[in-house]
């Protein structure tokens, strides 16, 4: 089961949290001015508190994810944290699905129906969960390098737009926005859910994958405020896609905008993010599964996948609905539920595989 | 048998993406309308708005050329609607074309128009992730309508020469130059301000424009008869607008334009002409490598501005200064040093102070150095930048090169 190492691990989270920058923070919470600096800085000290719990149950639990050792110590345990880790997993799904087809209708294709948007994504995403954890990794590289090219050409054509004048260093805003972008912040940290599930796929210490994603993430995001301010200024209040925005005004020799490449990459990368979440879930319906029929368990996710896009699709086409929904998962309840409570649980209440008798291996 | 999998699964990644143009509702290139430039007119009367449009001609393209010159490349069209987005779709249906804004180069608001809200007429263009970011936004002394009628001969399309009159004008420190978004930014700050290049038609002895009637290469004017006759209709940059709180409160002359972009540090280069003395044949002293700094300064809670410049002037014409002559050289500097100073302090005058315009980014800098004055004067800060006394000082060092030397 040892698939990846915590260097791949990391490099998945950047992915998936590259993905949540752009198509999950709604543009609201991306203000000018320097709070949202100290807002990403809180969150992320937050975030590595959160993942304490599933980083010493990786310890004890060598080779595990959070399910194993609760159904070992009890089957109805297991089945409680699994049900809820599901609901709040989907809940993650949803919410990338929904923003995600957003995204798409409001800068690539404004006529095209949701359904459609949401499907094809899905259908793409769910290919990749059948791949398996491993082969979402070893796509999660090329992500990351097209990802890394895109910010190289972006980077290079921000000089004669960035003004440096345009920061500045006081905190003249409410305390509101600081809290609200802070959630929020927390709220799109759904990597704490995989790596309750997929940390006993990593072939050694997984806890540094965290560590160094979390690293990254810092300055990736400390690093996209920072352009957005130097760029865009006080306008970026007005913004819903201020990197989009940023990526349709620089100009590469014959390339005259480069949000074309901005939305193939950040779709990208959503898809990934979607398929390790189904992938996770594949991953919990075979731990309950009693026979290993892969075809019953595909049709059992594809199923799960189809009940999704209708909920997406009820909650995505009505505004109402969809604003419910999003304040729901800005309280960060999912995250602290199946990211940090549910390990915390198995940490004190989970079984360490016993000894086989007369040998020096574990079993289950 | 592997390998026969990944073969029909890498062709079916290839293909299938094709199938999924069925997804949306596309358009084929030849249904739409690549418009080049608009302009935005407010007809107070009717109470609508006019959007009139250049848009690529295709019939001219084709054969071993993309584009035949031979023919009028632009088309024009006009629309009429109660708001920008209607007369955007007058328009598209009188051509029968898709609107494809993507390429547009240049946005000219009329000057009626200008007197009401400039960020709500912008916004249409913005709010459509497809137009074009980097486009020009320019002002017309009368109606945007009469620089989009002017075709020009030059460039691949006529919006080509206009674009092109801009871009040199900013480069050449004599006009700032207003993409979309850095009017938007502009507009951001509390004063919403912004300082747009003021286009004008004139009739001018020059052959650059092209017949509309006949699509020929001949003048507006026509080609016969005497001087009269050989003047044509041609378009000019004779200012700036100036706008505050989103609506224009005047214009300024070039020589204001040339202040502006000088305060804000824009100017690449600049060319001063001076004389010494009332006979003397003008110098003109080229100045570049230009250093100016705006700081603000909070003084007993009142806030004043410094301006600290700094260039090199390189002599154009060797007209009177001989080797050695100091003293002559010396006036010469101190000349340029004076003209640079006035022509700061009459824009400072005129935009900031009469038309209340921010556009030397005087609260961005204010906003950067002390937000907490800001944030406890962000109800007045527009009024406290227009009142705020400015200090300029100027300073220029002749660099002598060249063979002439």
């Amino acid at each position: 089961m040892n698939e990846i190492s915590w260097k791949q691990l990391a490099a998945l989270f950047v992915v998936t949290r590259a993905s949540a920058e752009m198509t999950v923070i709604p543009g609201e919470l991306i203000l000018y001015g320097p709070d949202r600096f100290w807002s990403i800085l809180a969150a992320k000290l937050i975030v590595l508190i959160l993942f304490l719990p599933a980083i010493f149950m990786s310890l004890r639990f060598k080779g595990e994810g959070f399910l194993v050792p609760a159904i070992r110590k009890n089957k109805i345990f297991g089945s409680v944290l699994a049900i809820l880790f599901m609901l709040s997993l989907t809940v993650v799904i949803l919410e990338t699905l929904i923003n995600l087809q957003l995204y798409i209708s409001d800068v690539i294709f404004d006529n095209m129906l949701f359904i459609i948007g949401v499907s094809v994504i899905s259908i793409a995403a769910y290919y990749g969960a059948l791949k398996g954890f491993s082969a979402i990794s070893r796509c999660s590289i090329f992500a990351l390098v097209m990802f890394a090219v895109l910010m190289v050409l972006i980077a290079s054509t921000a000089s004669d737009k960035a003004d440096i004048n345009y920061l500045y260093p006081s905190f003249i805003r409410d305390g509101e926005y600081f809290i609200r972008s802070m959630l929020a912040e927390i709220s799109s940290c759904s990597e704490i859910l995989i790596f309750a599930v997929f940390c006993g796929h990593v072939r050694s210490k997984p806890h540094n994958a965290v560590f160094l994603y979390l690293a990254a993430a810092l300055v990736l995001l400390e690093g996209f405020t920072l352009l957005y301010n130097l760029i865009l200024g006080p306008y970026l209040d007005h913004l819903e896609y201020p990197l989009y925005t940023i990526s349709s005004m620089s100009d590469v020799v014959i390339f005259q905008r480069l949000d074309g490449i901005d939305s193939v990459v950040w779709v990208f990368c959503c898809i990934i993010k979607l398929a390790l979440c189904l992938c996770a879930a594949h991953n919990i319906f075979t731990s309950f599964g009693s026979s290993p029929d892969k075809l019953r368990q595909n049709i059992l996710l594809a199923v799960y996948a189809v009940i999704l896009i209708g909920i997406a699709y009820f909650l995505g086409t009505d505004k109402e609905r969809y604003d419910t929904f999003e304040s729901m998962t800005h309280t960060s309840l999912h995250i602290l539920v199946a990211g940090t409570l549910i390990p915390l649980m198995v940490l004190i209440a989970g079984k360490k595989r016993t000894l086989a008798k007369g040998g020096s291996k574990f079993e289950k | 048998m592997a390998k026969l999998k990944r073969l029909i699964a890498l062709i079916s990644a290839l293909i299938l993406p094709l199938c999924l143009s069925g997804c949306i509702q596309y358009v084929e290139l030849s249904e739409r309308g690549i418009v080049q430039a608009v302009g935005v007119d407010y007809l107070p009367d009717s109470k609508v708005y006019r959007m009139s449009l250049q848009y690529f001609f295709q019939s001219g393209e084709g054969g071993q050329n993309q584009i035949d010159k031979t023919q009028p490349n632009v088309l024009k069209s006009v629309g009429e609607g109660v708001s920008v987005f209607d007369a955007a779709e007058d328009a598209s249906v009188k051509t029968g074309k898709d609107l494809l804004f993507s390429e547009n180069r240049l946005i000219i608001i009329g000057n009626e128009l200008a007197k009401y809200d400039l960020e709500g007429t912008l916004s249409f263009f913005v709010s459509n992730y497809h137009s074009h970011p980097r486009a020009y936004v320019a002002a017309a002394k009368n109606t945007a309508e009469e620089i989009i009628d002017i075709r020009f001969k030059e460039g691949n399309v006529s919006t080509d020469k206009l674009t092109n009159m801009i871009t040199n004008a900013s480069r050449r420190g004599t006009s700032p130059d207003c993409r979309i978004y850095d009017a938007m930014i502009s507009l951001s700050y509390s004063s919403r301000s912004a300082y747009l290049p003021l286009l004008e038609v004139k009739e001018e002895k020059t052959d650059v424009t092209v017949s509309q009637e006949s699509g020929s290469s001949q003048g507006q004017g026509g080609s016969g008869g005497g001087e009269e006759e050989q003047k044509e209709k041609t378009v000019v940059i004779s200012g700036g607008a100036a706008f505050s709180q989103g609506k224009l409160t005047g214009t300024g002359t070039r020589g204001d334009s040339a202040g502006i972009q000088l305060i804000t540090g824009d100017t690449p280069e600049l060319s001063v002409s001076v004389r010494t003395d009332d006979d003397s044949k003008a110098a003109t002293v080229t100045l570049f490598k230009l250093d100016i700094k705006t700081i603000p300064k909070i003084s007993d809670g009142k806030l004043s501005f410094k301006i600290d410049g700094f260039g090199f002037g390189r002599y154009e014409e060797r007209v009177f200064l001989s080797d050695g002559d100091d003293e002559a050289e010396n006036e010469l500097t101190l000349k340029v040093e004076q003209t640079v100073v006035k022509s700061m302090t009459d824009a400072l005058e005129k935009i900031k102070t009469q038309y209340g315009c921010d556009a030397f980014g005087f609260e961005k800098l204010l906003l950067h150095s002390y937000p907490d004055f800001w944030y406890d004067n962000r109800d007045n800060i527009s009024e406290l930048i227009r009142t705020a006394p400015v200090e300029i000082a100027f300073r220029c060092q002749p660099y002598i090169e060249g063979i002439a030397n």
